[in-house]
């Protein structure tokens, strides 16, 4: 009965790694955010995502994210995030530039989840004229 | 005075030797130096100083104190930088949404909004 129960977590964690596939690190670029359950603004989150902290794009094959949107792995977390909000480099971000001030304003988690909650509702798209 | 005498005559014997013995000491030859010893003996401290300068010694020192000099004013810079205060343009965006934060619950903004194609029509509006 062990042995039947050790092989199944062996072959499910191994079925787990065989279907997702890193394909690229980058950094968050926004002040503060969520990592999404499902891939829209009013999912709800699952964890909270301070400016330049690494995200690993994940390939998976039974989670496709839209456009506009990735399908991510943040800690031990596994959500979306709008592609918008990634970049390769990593930012200058708010908290870094300006330690003191922002240690001053003593957010508290509640804070932290509706900052993140705001910047989703932002539209964002860059200008192509030229 | 038998013993007097005799004991005159030991003490003079003994005066003889010792004179003789000195003048031996006086006359002896110089020990012969080693090739060491000379060399030790004609060191010139005011060679070396010349030689140390010469190597670029103080000239590496001086380049690393002015490293150290500049390595300490960025670290200055940048412990002073913290205690800096946002500039307008970032100050009144930031404070505006740290207002719309802190009323979150009182403006009920959070909330799923119905999609009426309003951000396909913005992007569209950008083409």
């Amino acid at each position: 009965m062990k042995l039947i129960l050790l092989f199944t977590l062996i072959f499910g964690s191994l079925h787990c790694i065989a279907l997702e596939k890193v394909v690229g690190n980058l950094y968050f670029k926004n002040y503060l955010g969520h990592l999404h359950k499902n891939p829209s603004r009013g999912s709800s989150s699952l964890t909270i995502i301070q400016c330049a902290y690494p995200v690993k794009v994940l390939d998976d094959t039974e989670k496709s994210a839209p456009e506009g949107w990735v399908y991510a792995k943040v800690g031990d977390d596994r959500g979306f995030i709008q592609s918008g909000f990634l970049d390769i480099k990593r930012p200058d971000c708010f908290q870094e530039k300006y330690p003191n001030f922002y240690l001053n304003l003593n957010l508290d988690l509640t804070d932290m989840y509706y900052w993140g909650r705001l910047n989703d509702q932002y539209l964002l798209e860059e200008s192509k004229t030229q | 005075m038998k013993t007097l005498v005799a004991l005159l005559f030991i003490l003079n014997v003994s005066a003889q030797e010792v004179n003789e013995l000195s003048n031996s000491i006086k006359t002896q030859p110089k020990v012969k130096l080693l090739q060491e010893e000379k060399e030790q003996n004609l060191m010139d401290y005011s060679n070396i100083k010349s030689v140390l300068k010469k190597d670029g010694l103080k000239k590496f020192k001086d380049k690393k104190s002015k490293n150290v000099e500049e390595i300490k004013q960025v670290k200055t810079e940048i412990e002073l930088a913290k205690y800096n205060y946002p500039a307008s343009d970032d100050f009144w965006s930031f404070m505006s949404e740290y207002w719309l934060v802190k009323n979150a619950q009182v403006l009920q903004w959070d909330f799923s909004k119905p999609k009426y194609g309003i951000a396909k029509a913005f992007r569209s509006t950008w083409v």
